[in-house]
């Protein structure tokens, strides 16, 4: 294809991207070094939006929860994604079947599944998970205080996100090769070993794929949380994006600040992003 | 991991004395019944975990069918008789209808203009051997994996001044941008799949380069374009972030309807909730199940072809 040609084709959605995404990231870049009062033109203020973020105990604690939900929640869907993978692929009968009826919750609104997801733990509601916790004795307060709060919102993302690893994960195993798995098995390797030394190593281009949208989209955690805990600040759930919008739209419009906030979590995505992006390079230099 | 597997010792004793062939035959056959025990096994657990992740929408539906009293009762009530007050109510007290016409809507005009655009220069980043088509990609994963509000907050702030803000022009341009990105990842896996050849063979018989793409490369581009378009209706349809960000009363759409009624924190809402859950929640997951072959390539960005 000819360079006329190519930009012929590519200018609406090239123009598109410019106008509506480069032009917006470009704002937000300039505006993280403003005071910006809605509806005025912003006032340069160096880097006192930075100033401020880095000596507010709010954006810590933000950071932190945002970090330490995004490690495990990351690790919790991986390892339930994977399992449950294997057992779906060692089934003969209803795979599809079963595979199709898991994808719900991952395909629904996720702010319809939040809610009824949160239902099962309100005890205005009944609270069935907690009539069956209070047969082992235990009583449990999940949507007033910080701990059963996190909980919570990470066994959502949870529920929410893992159908997507088993399905990436099993369309993995069901194309792997079947030779090196015989051959492993003459040399009298045990399940474990397959796992450890044959099938995980040649999936592992799905893995880092998983592990690449887990964290991207868990740094991004915002609508589950504007659900199950509105009161996000003074329960501890407040993600950096669930922050941003309270900064930007909710508490007081300081545009300038979320974009600040905007900024660090962009910088912070693009770093985690490198790996993948030369994988993606040399494959399309290749193709 | 077939029956066909055997254990490793068996098999090294292979064409010895018949008394070894009929330990072999037993071997296998206590095989082949472990393995039978095992699927049986492994199809409870399963069945298990597919009841657990489908018990909030039982429950869901549990309270919209219950009557007031019985659904906020705690220990639950299990037996009831079952009514159908909180959809009736949904549709005629509520504005549900309206505002799911009009996330319909969103929903469609996105997927129409992100297809038009976008199917043109994916072809175009799938087919152009230069350096600028990678470097785009690049771009484009990036783009796609920044936070929303970093475009949508000056989206917020250029439409109060253009004065469209609440509007599903400002909202339909929002979506369309932000979903840009995966939309051409998507569609360029599957133009990537098509040989080459084939454009060149319909401009040797006579077809412009637009033509041939038309005539010859969009017919043939049947389940990516499904594919993305069933992608893109989803996000468009359960998108919170972009519509809670860029709408008020005129353009909004279901996720910001039943968040803002959930906000109300009011008892009286909580079965009309629940009704509007399951009536969304029923068709969604049938494009789950019949669409799936769709959904794994799309789901996997391109990554993944199911």
């Amino acid at each position: 294809m000819k360079l006329k040609h190519f930009v012929a084709f590519s200018a609406p959605a090239l123009l598109l991207m410019l106008g509506l995404l480069m032009i917006p990231l470009i704002t937000t870049l300039v505006w993280s070094f403003q005071n910006v009062p809605v509806g005025q033109p912003g006032v340069f203020n160096g880097l006192a939006n930075y100033a401020e973020i880095f000596s507010s105990p709010r954006f810590g604690a933000a950071t932190q929860f945002t970090i330490g939900f995004t490690i495990v929640v990351t690790l919790a869907k991986i390892i339930c994604g994977y399992g449950i993978a294997l057992m779906l692929n060692r089934i003969k009968r209803g795979r599809m079947i079963i595979l199709g009826l898991l994808m719900a919750s991952y395909v629904v609104p996720t702010v319809i599944g939040a809610l009824n997801f949160s239902w099962l733990f309100n005890d205005i509601f009944g609270g069935v998970v907690n009539q069956g916790l209070a047969l082992i004795g235990l009583n449990i307060n999940w949507l007033t205080e910080v701990g059963p709060a996190r909980v919570l919102i990470g066994l959502h993302a949870l529920w929410h996100e893992t159908p997507f690893v088993i399905m990436v994960l099993l369309a993995g195993l069901a194309t792997l090769p079947e030779e090196p798995l015989e051959a492993a098995q003459l040399d009298g390797a045990n399940w474990w070993q397959r796992q450890r030394y044959v099938v995980v190593p040649l999936l592992g281009p799905l893995f880092s794929f998983v592990l690449l949208i887990s964290i991207m989209d868990s740094l991004k955690v915002f609508d589950s949380i504007r659900i199950i805990t509105p009161a996000a600040t003074s329960l501890g759930t407040e993600s950096l994006m669930a922050f941003v919008y309270q900064v930007a739209l909710g508490e007081s419009y300081r545009l300038g600040i979320a974009s600040a906030v905007n900024v660090l979590t962009i910088i912070l995505t693009v770093v985690l992003l490198i790996p993948f992006l030369r994988m993606t390079w040399k494959e399309a230099r290749s193709a | 991991m077939t029956t066909t597997l055997e254990s490793p010792t068996t098999n090294m004793s292979a064409g010895q004395s018949a008394p070894r062939t009929a330990e072999r035959e037993r071997t296998r056959r206590a095989k082949k019944n472990r393995d039978r025990n095992l699927s049986v096994t492994l199809g409870l657990v399963l069945t298990f975990v597919v009841v657990m992740s489908l018990s909030p929408f039982v429950w869901a539906f549990l309270t919209a069918v219950k009557p007031f009293q019985a659904a906020f009762t705690n220990p639950p009530t299990w037996v009831f008789e079952p009514q159908f007050d909180a959809f009736v109510e949904l549709w005629r007290g509520t504005q549900f209808a309206s505002v799911l016409g009009n996330t319909f809507l969103v929903a469609v005009l996105t997927v129409i203009v992100a297809l038009c655009v976008g199917a043109p220069a994916a072809y175009a980043f799938a087919r152009y051997a230069g350096v600028i088509g990678p470097i785009l990609l690049i771009l484009a994963v990036v783009l796609r994996t920044i936070p929303r509000f970093a475009i949508v907050l000056p989206f917020y702030e250029a439409s109060q001044m253009l004065g469209i803000y609440d509007t599903n022009f400002a909202l339909v341009a929002a979506l369309v941008a932000v979903n840009m990105p995966f939309t051409l990842l998507l569609l360029i896996g599957f133009f990537r799949d098509i040989p080459k050849e084939l454009d060149e063979a319909a401009m040797i018989d006579g077809c412009s380069h637009f033509g041939a793409f038309r005539r010859v490369i969009i017919p043939l581009m049947g389940p990516g374009l499904v594919t993305a378009g069933v992608f893109t209706l989803l996000v468009a349809f359960q998108e919170y972030l972009v519509a809670l960000t860029l709408t008020q009363n005129s353009a909004v759409t279901i996720p910001v309807f039943i968040a803002a009624q959930k906000g109300a924190d009011d008892v009286s809402t909580y079965q009309t909730l629940a009704a509007a859950s399951i009536l969304l929640v029923i068709p969604v997951v049938f494009i789950a199940i019949f669409a799936r072959k769709y959904l794994v390539a799309g789901l996997g960005g391109g990554a993944v072809k199911g």
